[in-house]
């Protein structure tokens, strides 16, 4: 086991999300058929042999605990280490609501002062990344950093945020032997093309002795106020690691749609599940049942379907209902779904359980696919 | 069965299944009287005098269960088998045997060919055996693989497909399991694909089981559209072009001998 926790970050700057997230948290939202985003996340702490698990999670975090329960399904549910939920909670100093990653790790001092590991691994949960931590652990042991920050080469498909969105982009400057040496947050057009990936590796009680330093002197800006200032100052040696998995970060529709679209792909699906197991809440299922008027193509199709229509380049998550004659098409339909008899349908995102009647037809547009939220019945 | 159980005040009960007269020679036979009490037990009659077959499933009361079990353990001559032993002593003592007729949805699988009907059984609209009904889930280990991929040019028709599978091919009438891949141009047809097995390009299987983490060769030919069910034994990869005629099994040791054909 490494001697690593790992902290994982709910962040709740949501709203380009639309419907997706006005009941759940963004680690909460489903992807890729039977995912939500924190299992990609979760997994990877795991595989990495990181056992010691805290959530940090904002509002709405009803469906995300529903999701982790007691952390069985990651292997979580040990004794001493294990998942730990750390919700807001009302104190005289806490208002019931986090302002920012700081302030929440402030409100669980206790959390990460009974903690026994010595380093942390504090990452957000925004973003689809199948990986191994492992090198950058030893990277960052090997090294002496007192914090490594991974980064990944900005690539077009790396950095399609939305141009409203400006939630901690940071792009850095690694000179020579990996050491930071400048860091941009949230620029219109970046100096640099290394993408801070909102994940980094740093000793517990510095972690403990920073947030404590940065919340008394009335600061709450994990970015401005930490990263910056010491990278300028050089009073800590902050370290780069390159990160060369696959990775995308979930901040608008078109990049959620443009992900799952992303996994019919043959290569894309090998990156993202090829090398370690992705774990998630289990639901058993049925296989999924063709009926004889399937027509099925270049979909992703989860457990538990009955299809008796036409499926063209879809993700259909557990359980839907593809009726008679309905002809599905670049469309991603979420838990539950009832597509009833020759229904049409062409870029869309149904939330859970939404039930569409028969020979109802809804066409969006790929740059913006029509999204109808959860339990709707059109 | 529980319920009647406690109701009749039985020291024990059989569930019991009416099966056709002809297959009821090969069962464990219970001939009752006109209140489902047993009143005689036979096994494999050449004669049988009743339909209805043990299933195998008993509930004792537990005092009757112990008494009759020490006793038997105790006594030298004893094979210490149910249907030989227990039953039999328990009839003797006149002890309160009922017999519990069930009638819903109940398959032997313990043949090649019955196993196969039992997963068809599934693909039947509406199914012989439904599977989902959401208050009353079977539960499973679940393989911990991404969902399946259906691609661009793939057919697949009445059959059962579950994660981790990747489909190129013409599936139909077929029960795939966890992480089958079905090449470009290959067909299985009326078959069972169990977990991890790969059906390579221009393969054409019909009417047969393929078991765990085969290897099913380009253009090989297993099973025929009519005749008995073939079988490919576990972990078994077939050389390319490979021939497998209905109703014959087949695996590594049968291929590296003769032909399996």
């Amino acid at each position: 086991m490494n001697d690593v926790m790992g902290i994982v970050y709910t962040s709740k700057d949501d709203l380009t999300l639309r419907e997706l997230t006005s009941q759940r948290a963004v680690a909460a939202i489903p992807v890729a058929g039977r995912y939500r985003i924190i299992d990609f996340t979760l997994s990877s702490l795991v595989n990495s042999n990181i056992h010691n698990v805290g959530i940090i999670a904002q509002k709405n975090y009803h469906s995300l605990m529903d999701h982790l329960g007691s952390g069985k399904d990651w292997d979580l549910h040990t004794r001493n280490n294990g998942l730990f939920i750390l919700p807001p909670f009302l104190t005289r100093e806490n208002g019931g609501e986090y302002n920012g990653v700081l302030d929440a790790l402030r409100a669980n001092f206790d959390y990460l002062r009974r903690s026994r590991q010595e380093f942390v691994i504090l990452t957000n949960s925004d973003y689809i990344m199948n990986t191994s931590f492992e090198p950058m652990i030893q990277q960052h042991i090997k090294s002496g950093a007192d914090i490594t920050l991974m980064y990944k080469k900005a690539t077009p498909e790396v950095t399609e945020f939305s141009s409203s969105s400006k939630n901690n982009h940071c792009y850095i400057k690694v000179g020579e032997d990996n050491v930071v040496t400048d860091i941009e947050i949230n620029p219109n057009a970046a100096s640099y093309d290394n993408l801070y990936l909102n994940v980094m590796m740093i000793k517990r009680t510095m972690l403990m002795y920073v947030v404590d330093q940065v919340i008394s002197h009335g600061n709450h800006d994990l970015y401005a106020d930490v990263l910056r200032p010491f990278i300028n100052s050089g009073a800590l040696k902050i370290m780069a690691y390159e990160e060369k998995s696959y990775y995308r970060r979930i901040e608008t529709i078109r990049g959620y749609f443009n992900f799952n679209m992303d996994l019919l792909k043959p290569g894309v699906r090998d990156d993202v599940f090829g090398s370690n197991p992705v774990y998630t809440k289990t639901r058993d299922s049925i296989p999924t049942i063709y009926r004889s008027n399937a027509k099925v193509s270049g979909s992703l199709i989860a457990d538990g379907c009955v299809i008796d229509g036409e499926v063209e380049n879809c993700v259909l998550f557990r359980g839907v209902r593809v009726g008679k004659g309905a002809k599905i098409k670049n469309s991603i339909i979420m838990q539950d779904g009832y597509i009833e008899e020759g229904v049409e349908l062409e870029n869309v995102i149904f939330d859970k359980a939404v039930t569409i009647r028969s020979n109802s037809r809804l066409i969006g547009q790929k740059q913006y696919p029509i999204v109808i939220g959860k339990n709707i019945t059109l | 069965m529980l319920q009647a159980h406690i109701d009749r005040k039985a020291d024990v009960t059989i569930a019991v299944r009416p099966v056709p007269w002809e297959v009821a020679p090969s069962f464990g036979i219970m001939n009752v009287d006109e209140n489902d009490a047993i009143i005689e037990f036979e096994e494999k009659p050449a004669k049988p005098k009743s339909n209805l077959a043990s299933m195998g499933v008993y509930i004792f009361t537990w005092e009757i269960m112990k008494k009759y079990l020490t006793e038997d353990n105790a006594d030298p001559k004893s094979k210490n088998d149910f249907g030989k032993n227990i039953i039999p002593n328990l009839l003797n003592d006149k002890k309160a045997l009922y017999a519990y007729a069930f009638t819903d949805y109940w398959k032997d699988v313990g043949t090649i060919a019955s196993l196969w009907e039992a997963n068809m059984d599934l693909l039947k609209v509406p199914p012989e055996f439904d599977l989902t009904d959401p208050r009353w889930k079977i539960y499973s280990r679940t393989p911990v693989m991404p969902p399946h991929y259906i691609a661009a040019g793939a057919v697949v028709t009445n059959s059962m497909i579950t994660e981790g599978c990747d489909i190129r091919g013409t599936v139909s009438d077929s029960v795939l399991f966890a992480g089958v891949r079905v090449c470009e141009g290959a067909v299985v047809e009326d078959s069972v694909i169990m977990p991890g097995t790969t059906i390579e390009s221009g393969a054409v299987v019909k009417r047969c089981i393929v078991a765990e983490n085969c290897v099913v060769s380009k253009d090989c030919k297993v099973g025929e559209a009519d005749g008995d069910i073939a079988l490919i034994g576990q972990g078994t990869t077939l050389p390319e072009g490979y021939v497998v005629k209905a109703g014959i099994q087949a695996d590594t040791d049968s291929i590296n001998g003769k032909e399996g054909a």
